[in-house]
Formats: structure tokens, sequence, C-alpha cells
């Protein structure tokens, strides 16, 4: 049942319906509204997705589409939408020429250009640092800065020359109690990883390679006040086809995962690895510091890793799970491990596994510290191959170590749905979620605004957009008092 | 080996809260954290297995004698009460002293055809007419109860109406009917009828249904029964083997008899439906000149080519695993058609409750037991779900994943006001505390999502069950 429903392979799910590029960027001032906007929400939501501007010959992934930034302003109970596309150097490139110029990652790289062989989209997260958006993508690459003000592109991330070329993760972190930027940077030559810190002014404080073992393909990392973890994820390459020249992945199963932990402003010579049970995840929900009541500090991190598959037999299904990623089939446990920098363990355990969820956000001033609530994405099964749904909000409690799960119905699609505190906030959960949401029925875009406390009542507000917004990935919120910081 | 036997499979089901608890207790004054309301009055009754003796056999968790735990609620007060359902076996067991069945996985007794394997009573339990009745999954004699004292009456043949029935029958609390089906290994393989509120058979009719098969519920309105038959099937080669395999025919439709409460068998409407398989009907409900049935049956996946995944399926059902999805049938009385549309697939839930005042009347709200994603495990029941049928919405809420709620009891709240204007009621496994709690949920909106607004702490384990019903103060006081 279900299954029955949508034969039409024929199709990239991925580019039509709430997934099809739009091709216009407006500004409008938001005035279809059910409910109210509250008065006291003052800041921006951003997102980041992927929004092809030219069709290229070749299999498309939802992956590769052109970065496109989609905006809701909120000041006094008033609303604008605005989107742009991040004027990366690529898409520049193709506009010049009328036409694309790489394809996707389902078709073989562009040998011609060692400097791009797959186009840097910058469609994957965006964040607000040193008084700009900064736009980053999925693979690494050079980030790009945009105005707040109207989203135009200002150019990449200026960094320094010991940084240069070096492809800056999608998931970097900033921390807005100092304004610094952590980053890291994977890539298939040794050391394999680096990481790094710049100030609020963009000045590199710390830099250092982290050594791995052969290629690894990280996605996001965490922070803590004073350390910053890592990841070494036993789901890489297949070594002989890489030695061949080709990228397939496998699931090392015999290889635990690996969390490097170092002091923020550290040195290698100060990371501790920690051992954990094989897995690969994508998104981190927090990381903080806990006494462990012996004198020693345990650093502790929440987020969404995949659920093994398994197979008829109940046994782990080495096969399947590469598979997974590369069919966009989400199945996601949430997941607590302990880091014991006094001990050198890892203690690790199922928050939950019931509610398949992801894209894990907190009230983020508290990033890096301990955090009782996050919101998560709920995640529906596939209903064929690369046709992912994000399809309402998950909250989980760990005081009371509770989950509420909020879903409006079939046929709805939501985005990432970052935390906006109230103007002048008391507590973790004192304020709203805010996310765009894919009516299929109505074909029509909302901006949601939840109650980020009591999430089961639905939106306490929804406000109709002037045009589809895409389904994309990251988002973040900008607090008016971050505005006017910079930071 | 008999026709209607269900798969079975290795489970350590006498560990944890799967044991047995041997003593018949009555408890009251608990320990309450929060409050029990004032106006949540009536019983909530629940059957499960739980061994007598202690097997010597390869135990299945099917194999247990059916217990009723129940749970009086009386302005505010909370007493708790726990019985054996005596069935024929049981007692014949007891002057023995020992056992004299084995289970599932054992030989049955071929000395025994009136009964090869015992009927324990232990998977349902219905409120009629003034007495609880205690069923068994694989249709057999059904016990009556007293549902104050749980003492058992006897066998409820209602003056010989049936021979055996449905785990599934469902009662009308409206007219006081019951409703109820059978199965069998010979033609014509199913029967349906109706008992009266004075306990006399009211109708009764054949269902002819091609084969054998394997329905496990029935769905009522207020006019019409809807009785199933899936393409699910024993393998008839492998049975005549002595062996015991089910086969999903995908190639063959899912079909429905839509048949008037009190026609004949010449009034039977077939409808054709998708293939798939169900356990467990939400409600039905006439609208306009259509029919409607939303129950969850399992997620029948797709292969590369688009076709359903036939031997998947099998396994799913062979292993006990849980699949499923919410889901709608309009069977169209006018034109003799059927409708169906997915309601949610994003959820795996199952062992839907609704109001019961709604039962084959149009509803709204469903609350269903939420399960992990699939995979092969030991069955948890680590949540718990509101439904919105109109759109699929709804509000889950979970303590953790390993705690255990039972199929709840929607209580309706003394003078209610709407469909879900009322609480959840349930005994729940707290995996922390390593203890039984009845808890108390309100139903109202999206409340349930903010947890029990009482958990009544028990002094012994309660163990974990298969189904519960909850009889309104209202309902008991009509037949007093």
């Amino acid at each position: 049942m279900g299954a029955h429903d949508s034969n039409a392979f024929n199709e990239i799910p991925v580019l039509v319906g709430g997934f099809a590029p739009v091709a216009q960027e407006m500004t409008v001032d938001l005035t279809d509204v059910e409910g109210e906007i509250p008065k006291d929400l003052t800041g921006m939501y951003v997102r980041n997705g992927p929004n092809r501007r030219f069709e290229a010959p070749g299999r498309y992934h939802w992956f590769d589409g052109d970065g496109m930034l989609h905006a809701v302003r909120f000041e006094g109970g008033k609303a604008q939408y605005q989107n742009r596309w991040v004027m990366t150097d690529s898409l520049q490139e193709e506009l010049a020429a009328g036409s694309a110029l790489w394809q996707g990652i389902k078709d073989p790289p562009r040998k011609d250009r060692p400097d791009m062989p797959i186009k840097n989209t910058s469609n994957t997260d965006v964040k607000f640092y040193a008084g700009t958006l900064v736009s980053m993508w999925y693979l690494g690459g050079a980030v790009y800065q945009c105005h707040p003000g109207d989203l135009s592109t200002i150019g990449k991330l200026d960094m320094d020359p010991r940084l240069q070329g070096l492809p800056i993760s999608a998931h970097s972190k900033v921390d807005e109690r100092t304004g610094e930027f952590l980053f890291f940077a994977y890539g298939k030559e040794a050391p394999y990883m680096h990481y790094g810190v710049m100030d609020r002014q963009g000045a590199l404080k710390t830099f250092m390679p982290v050594q791995l073992p052969g290629p690894r393909l990280p996605h996001d990392m965490a922070i803590t006040p004073n350390y910053t973890i890592l990841h070494d994820l036993p789901l890489f390459y297949d070594m002989d086809a890489f030695a061949a020249g080709r990228h397939k992945l496998k699931f090392h199963h015999t290889l635990p995962s690996r969390f490097a932990v170092v002091p923020r402003h550290g040195t290698p010579e100060q990371i501790r690895w920690f051992e954990a049970e094989p897995t690969y995840m994508y998104h981190v929900s927090n990381a903080w510091e806990e006494d462990d009541g012996q004198g020693g500090i345990e650093v502790v991190m929440t987020g969404t890793p995949f659920r093994l598959p398994t197979d008829v037999r109940g046994q782990l299904d080495v096969d399947r799970f590469p598979k997974m990623l590369a069919n966009l089939e989400h199945d996601f446990i949430f997941k607590e491990w302990r880091f014991n920098l006094r001990t050198g363990q890892t203690k690790e355990r199922v928050i939950d596994d019931i509610i398949n969820q992801e894209f894990p956000v907190i009230n983020s001033w508290m990033q890096g510290h301990k955090t009782r609530y996050s919101w998560n994405v709920l995640m529906g099964r596939l209903n064929r191959a690369e046709d992912p749904r994000f399809c309402g909000l998950v909250r989980y409690d760990l005081q009371q170590d509770t989950c509420t799960t909020w879903h409006a119905g079939t046929g709805k699609w939501f985005s990432e749905a970052p935390f906006a505190p109230k103007d002048h906030w008391k507590s973790e959960d004192d304020g709203y979620l805010v996310g765009f949401m894919w009516d299929d029925r109505q074909q029509a875009s909302f901006l949601s605004i939840f109650d980020a406390h009591d999430i089961s009542r639905g939106p306490v507000c929804r406000i109709r957009l002037p045009q589809r917004v895409p389904n994309g990935f990251h988002a973040t919120w900008v607090s008016g008092e971050r505005l006017a910081r910079g930071y | 080996m008999r026709i209607n036997d269900l798969p079975v499979h290795d489970i350590p089901a006498l560990d944890g809260n799967n044991a047995p608890v041997l003593d018949e207790s009555v408890f009251e004054d608990m320990q309450v954290i929060g409050e029990v309301p004032k106006d949540l009055n009536g019983l909530y009754v629940r059957n499960g297995p739980n061994a007598y003796y202690p097997p010597d056999w390869r135990y299945h968790a099917y194999d247990g004698d059916g217990m009723i735990h129940a749970v009086q609620f009386a302005d505010g007060k909370v007493t708790y009460r726990n019985r054996f359902v005596q069935t024929q076996g049981l007692q014949e067991e007891r002057a023995a002293g020992h056992a004299l069945w084995k289970g599932l996985k054992e030989p049955m007794r071929a000395d025994r055809p009136d009964q090869p394997l015992k009927n324990t009573a232990n998977t349902d339990v219905k409120y009629h007419a003034g007495r609880l009745i205690a069923m068994w999954y694989r249709a057999g004699m059904p016990y009556a109860l007293d549902p104050l004292t749980l003492e058992t009456l006897g066998t409820a043949d209602y003056g010989g109406a049936y021979a055996k029935i449905s785990a599934h029958s469902r009662p009308d609390e409206h007219t006081g009917e019951l409703m109820f089906f059978d199965y069998s290994l010979t033609a014509p393989y199913m029967a349906y009828g109706v008992i009266g509120p004075d306990g006399k058979l009211r109708t009764k009719m054949e269902i002819p249904l091609p084969g054998p098969r394997l329905p496990h519920d029935m769905a009522i309105t207020e006019h019409y029964s809807i009785l199933h038959d899936f393409p699910l099937w024993p393998d008839a080669d492998a049975l005549k083997a002595g062996r015991y395999k089910v086969h999903f025919h995908a190639d063959q439709p899912s079909r429905f008899a839509v048949v008037p409460r009190h026609g004949s068998a010449s009034d039977i409407r077939w409808f054709d439906a998708k293939p798939g398989y169900m356990l467990h009907v939400v409600n039905a409900w006439e609208e306009g000149s259509e029919i409607v049935m939303v129950g969850t049956p399992y997620r029948l996946h797709a292969m590369a080519d688009g076709q359903p995944d036939a031997r998947r399926l099998e396994r799913t059902i062979n292993q006990r695993q849980r699949d499923f999805l919410l889901y709608e049938w309009r069977f169209d009385l006018a034109s003799g058609t059927t409708r169906e549309r997915v309601i949610d697939d994003v959820l795996n839930s199952e062992f839907p409750v609704i109001n019961s005042a709604y039962q084959g009347r149009r509803n709204r709200y469903s609350y269903n037991i939420l399960f992990p994603q699939g995979g092969r495990e030991e069955p948890r029941f680590p949540g718990l779900a509101k439904y919105d049928l109109t759109t699929g919405g709804y509000v889950a809420y979970s303590a953790g994943p390993q705690y255990f709620y039972n199929e709840p009891g929607f209580a309706p709240r003394d003078n209610s006001q709407a469909e879900d204007d009322g609480y959840l009621v349930m005994p729940v496994w707290n995996p922390v505390d390593q203890r039984s709690e009845i808890q108390v949920f309100d139903c109202k909106d999206a409340r349930l999502a903010q947890g029990p607004v009482a958990r009544v702490l028990m002094p012994r384990r309660i163990p974990h069950g298969f189904h519960a019903t909850f009889v309104s103060q209202r309902t008991l006081d009509r037949w007093k």
C-alpha cells in the first residue's frame, strides 16, 4: 500500500513538486497571515538549499543544485520574504557562458578543472559570522559571504593564506558568545583533516592538522567552550576501489567510530581520541562539558546517527548502509556519547530509536552548553527512491527524557526549523521554531511559526509565501540582537 | 495442524515484565504522582497471557493462560484487581495439578480433537450486556466474567449460538449487540453473527470464501458489518506436509464483505481492493453511499520494479515484525467500487483505540501504540500517538524507548462534550524504576503530548499483555 501509488520512476523526484527550482529572485512584504506574527520576534530566518540555475546533461542529484538563500525577516509583527542565489564563482561562470558547465555528483567530475572538479554550489548550510551570512557546501570548499540586508553575495570569505584552497566543510560552527568561527576541512590526502578557529575579525587563531588513518567523510563537528569534537566514522571509501581511482562507499563495520576531543585552541599533540560503536552520522545536536563526579571532565555529545540497517535475520546489513546514503533513505536514531577525559572511556546510549528524525536544532546561544531541548525534523520513509520526506517536528526533553511529535498530515514538507528566541528571552525554550513548509495539496509554501515550548499545538502562525520555496537543507535564525552586534 | 495457526518464533516471553504473576489481588490506595481526575469513572480491563504452571515446554508469548487486569476509577479513587480466566483447560490442569497442554511450538494434543491447543481466552476482552467477554486469537469459545469481581461465570455460548468465535468480535454499546465472526479450515470458511442484548442469537450467516483465510478482525457501522478476506493464507502443500507457512498472493485483491448487520448471505456485497494484510481495524462508518473503514494494515514495500514485495511482507508477518501504516478504504454501495488511500505512513503504529461510543459512527481520532521503525527485535510498545484521521496529522508522546505502553482504553470524561474529551488509561512498564504504573493521559486537543496527568505506582508488576477495553460508568450502570 502506498508503494503502489508511485511508480513514476521516469521522473526525478527531487526536481518536481516541492523540489522544483524557482527562477525568480524577489523581495515581498508578507500579508497573508493565519494567526498572528509574534511581536516579540525580531530577526531573520534564512535557509539554504539547492536550486539549479541551468539544466545540466546527466543525472541530477538533490545535492547538485546551486545554492539559494531564502530569508524571512521579522520585526514588530511584520514579515518580509526575500530569496537570492549565492553568486558563486561557478554560477558566475555559467551565467557568463549561458549554460551549465558542470554536471552533478552522479556524473564524472571535470578533469580540466583541478581547482573545481565538482561545482562548489555553496548550497548546504548558512550561518551568521563577522556581520555577514556565510554560506557553505557539504563537500567543502570556499565559504561565501552574503549581506544580511539584501542577501547579495559579497564574495568568498577572505581567509588567512595558510587556508588557501582548503575546503571548509559545510558544518562549521559559529560560537555566538565569542563570535569565533570554528571549522574543519577534510580531503583525500594526508593528514586528511584540518581544524581551525578564526576570531570574529577573521584572524586565524588556531589551525592544526588532524591526522586520520585515511580519507574519511566527516559531515559535522561539535563544540564546547573548551573543546572541539571531530569525527572519524567508519563509513568511507572502499579503499580498493579508491586505489583504482573510483569513489565507492563502504561501511567498515569492524572499525570503531573515532572522535577527536581537542582543546579549542589546542595543538595536535593535545588531541584525545575516543572510540565508540561503528556508525555514521550527519548532524550533531549539541555538545557540552560535565563534571564526572570524580574530578574529571566528561564531554557529552548528542546527535542523530543512522539506525544501522539489518537484514532479514536481524544482522547488520553492511552492504545496504552505503546505499541508504546514496538513495537518500532516511532512518535515524537520537543518541548520546560521553567522552570521559579522566578515564579515556566512551559511554554511549540511545536516547530514542522510535521516532525517525534528523536536522536537530537547539537554542543557538546554548551551543556548547548543556541543553535540555532538541527540536528535530520528523522524517518519513521513502515512497520511492530518492524521494526524501521531512514530515513534521519532534521535541526532545532530555531532562524528562521524553519525546513529543507533531505531524500535520501527509503531503506537507517541512524544513529545518531553527529556534528563534523571543526578544528578552529567559529560559532555554522561551521562543519559537521558524521554518518553511510546502503544502502539496494547496501547492503553496508557508512560513510556519511554532511555540517551541509546545509544538504539539501546531503552528501558532502560518504565513503564505509569494512563491514556492523549494525543499532545502539547513537554516539559521539570526536575532535582531545578533544582527546589531555583528556576531 | 490447524489452519488458523499463526506463525510462531522464539522470543524470551517469560523474562522481565513478560514473566507471569501468580497472585490474584486487590490493590487500593496506591501512591499517585499527579492527580487521578475525579471525572474519570469506569472500568479499564486488559487481557493477556500469564502461564499458571511454569512452562516446561518451548514457551511462546501467546501460550499463557488468560489473566484479566482491571482498574476501577471512582471519583479519584483507583482499585486494581486481577484474576485468571478460569477456562476449561486451566480447570482441568488445576485438577491434575500440572499442565496438560503445551504451546504453539510443540505438537498439539491428538487426544483432544475438541481442544488440540488450550483455549486460553487470553487475547481480547470486551464488555457485552453486563458481562466481560474474554476471547482467544485463534478463535475459541469465549468466557464471561463478572466485571466487578472478575469471577469467571462460564463460557459465553449464548445458548449454543456458536462453537467458537474470533478474538476480535465487536460490541455496539448503543444497541447492546455483539457482532462476531468465526473462520475455519472447511467451507464455507467463515461465519458471521449477532448476539442481542438479551443474550439471544439474532443473526447468523455463512460468509463463503474461496478458501481458508486468516482474518483477524472485523468492522461494524450502524447498519453494516465488514468481514475481511485478505490474500494471505497458508501454503496448502506445506500444510499437507505438516508444516505451516503463510503465503501472500500479491496478484490477488483484498476482498471485503459488506453485509447488513441483520442481513442474510444473499445480502453480502463483495468489494475488491489492493492486496494487503491487516490485523486491526480502527473504526468504520457510513458516509452517504459509502462505507468507510480505517485500519492499520502492514506496509507493503515496493520492489525495484515498483511491484509489491510479497516475500518481504511474509517475512514481516512470520517474524512478528511491526511495520504498519494508517489506511482508509471506502466501499461505495451505489457503484460497487472501492476507493482507498494512505492516511499516514510516517509513523509505525498499531493497536488502535477509539472512543467506544463512536464505534460504527464517524469519528476523527485514533489512539495508537507507536513502534520503532522496523527491524527484527523483541516487541516494544514504546509510545502513544493521537491521530487525526481527517488529516493524518498526529501528536505523539514517549517517555523513552524502553517504556512499554499497553493498549489503552479511552475513558470519556463525565459529561464528555467532544469525541476527544476524555482520558487514555493503561498499564505502563517503567524501565527506570522497574515497576508497573497505571497512567492516565488527558486526550483533549494536543494534551496527550504533555505526558501523563496521573501515574499510579503499582505495588506489583502487571505483565505486558494484549488487548483492553474501557467501560464507562454510564455503560456499567446501564447493565446493573
